[in-house]
């Protein structure tokens, strides 16, 4: 009895997800479409706005050539560079921050107004102090991504009940155990968020920093099509852009996936329960 | 003035590690405790006197926030008393915290961690490995056999505190701070997880200090019941119970001769505390 209901349901479920699909796909099409037309009967200037046959041929042409992989090869990479290192470097400052309330104290004001200015703005030094090249690009991109990464995450650990820590302690463990055994698991989720952030954070730093040091990435291919008045190329750029972006982000995802669907090893599933 | 009026209280002297020697398992002498802020001193304790006897069972109640859970807290050599000494068997507490279990209000199991691996992180803290064996025997005991490999959010509330009981048990430490352990389950779970948790600690002459808010609790399961004034907290009644010969455990103290009058005598104790929180204007109802 209850069954044909129940598949009922599921397929109702099913044909609602599809729907949604369908739709999105029909509003991307449709954009391009339109735009193609619009350039097409000069609705639009395709000087200004390019259009997607253009975009498409410059595509092709630019992966033929090999500069699309090169390109991308260098953005993905100091993304994924800048990306680690403040990761790791975020983490271990908010260890610090954790281990030495003091040093917490003392640093608060500074992190604040760190947070709030826009790091951008430093650019042009870190090309001065680092030289015209990767160093610079990386350094941009640190800025911007490590000091939301150490507020995020300090606060995360600061959020775990003194409850726990109280029982490490009880039972004879040291500060050492207290971030092993329970701050450090008991972030992860806290982590994770900062992750996902700390990605986003990080592609905006190359970006702003390829724009500034201009010799490839992303970044260059941007500014340089701007400086040319080859639109097509700033466009084309974008696109890839986005692409990168979406795939970086995915990236994150699935190491969340991977890192909190397997209760067995070591920290995972690490909601902190209220317990009794 | 306090002496080893429990029933089960070891005749003899305990020889210390130290140099020391005395009978008692926990003593408070003339403990007083005051917190420092910036608005002023608050005091928590003031003057507590306390001995406890090894294998003794004391309750200890009084009015919300006069300081109970600090005394535990002493005792546990989480800090410092401002004035005063504390020892447990015959020593300061700190180096000894190892020999300390500790039981809250919320069982605070480590939600990544399985049932099986949250009962050994005592004995994981303790680095003393081999008494693992020991561990699983205990949860099946407590009926959590079957879910030795499952996470503390698939457990009810009793099993969950059932686990944490485990896991302070596998240390086999010497005394046991009891800090409102029952005071967040059912009322069927909590009298079936006082009668275990009381059969564990007195088949193993554990010495206990029990802080609730439930005078039948106390009553109940202590050998004696200590009732604190509200803050700064002093002792205003020491008063041993006794049910017979032996204490007949928990269950069937509340149905024993003489339960109902300690609840009683307890609750009058309390009541001007009560009146005048619940109260504050017009008193009486």
């Amino acid at each position: 009895m209850s069954t044909i209901p129940r598949q009922q349901y599921l397929q109702k479920i099913r044909k609602e997800k599809w729907l949604i699909i369908l739709t999105q796909a029909f509003i991307v099409i449709a954009f391009i479409v339109a735009w193609e037309v619009m350039a097409s009967a000069r609705i639009i200037d395709p000087f200004l706005f390019s259009r997607p046959s253009q975009i498409l041929e410059l595509l092709i042409k630019l992966a033929q050539e090999g500069e699309l992989l090169h390109h991308v090869g260098v953005t993905v990479g100091e993304t994924l560079a800048g990306f680690f290192l403040g990761t790791l470097l975020g983490l271990l400052a908010a260890v610090l921050l954790w281990w030495f309330p003091s040093l917490a104290r003392l640093m608060d004001p500074f992190l604040v107004v760190l947070n709030s200015t826009p790091k951008i703005a430093l650019g042009p030094i870190f090309i001065v102090w680092m030289g015209n090249g990767y160093g610079a690009i990386l350094t941009m991109a640190l800025t911007i991504s490590v000091i939301t990464t150490i507020t995020v995450i300090y606060s995360g650990f600061t959020e775990v009940p003194e409850g726990y820590v109280k029982l490490i302690r009880v039972f004879g463990g040291n500060r050492w155990d207290i971030l092993r055994k329970v701050i450090l698991p008991a972030s992860v989720p806290t982590i994770i968020a900062a992750l996902k952030v700390n990605i986003g954070l990080t592609l905006v730093g190359v970006i702003v920093g390829e724009f500034l040091v201009s010799k490839s990435g992303l970044g260059y291919l941007i500014i340089y099509g701007g400086q040319v008045f080859q639109l097509t190329l700033v466009i084309t750029s974008i696109v890839i852009l986005a692409v990168v972006a979406a795939a970086l982000y995915q990236f994150v995802a699935w190491f969340e996936r991977h890192w909190t669907s397997n209760p067995t090893s070591g920290s995972a599933r690490a909601r902190v329960g209220s317990g009794g | 003035m306090i002496c080893s009026r429990s029933p089960i209280s070891v005749g003899g002297f305990f020889l210390g590690r130290g140099e020391v020697v005395t009978d008692s398992a926990i003593e408070l002498q003339n403990v007083t405790v005051t917190y420092q802020t910036p608005k002023g001193e608050i005091p928590a304790l003031e003057d507590i006197q306390l001995k406890i006897t090894p294998g003794e069972f004391v309750a200890l109640v009084g009015p919300s926030g006069c300081g109970k859970s600090t005394i535990l807290s002493l005792i546990a050599g989480l800090f410092d008393p401002t004035y005063g000494k504390v020892f447990v068997k015959g020593e300061q507490p700190g180096r000894h915290q190892s020999r300390i279990g500790y039981m809250l209000q919320q069982d605070f199991l480590l939600p990544w961690r399985t049932v099986l691996d949250n009962a050994k992180l005592g004995l994981e803290l303790q680095k003393d490995r081999g008494k693992e064996n020991l561990v699983e025997d205990l949860l099946n005991t407590y009926g959590l056999g079957k879910f030795l490999h499952h996470h503390p959010t698939e457990l009810s509330g009793g099993m969950r505190q059932r686990v944490a009981l485990v896991r302070t048990l596998a240390v086999d430490p010497d005394i046991f701070l009891l800090d409102e352990p029952f005071s967040a389950l059912d009322y069927q779970t909590r009298t079936t997880i006082q009668e275990e948790v009381w059969q564990a600690l007195k088949s193993r002459r554990k010495t206990t200090v029990l802080v609730t808010h439930d005078v039948g609790e106390a009553v109940a399961m202590s050998d004696r019941v200590i009732v604190l004034t509200s803050r700064p907290a002093t002792v205003k009644r020491d008063l041993t119970i006794e049910f017979g010969e032996e204490h007949p455990g928990p269950w069937q103290a509340r149905k024993s001769k003489g339960f109902v009058e300690y609840v009683d005598l307890i609750w009058d104790e309390l009541r001007e505390y009560v009146d005048r929180d619940l109260l504050p204007e017009k008193g009486g109802t």
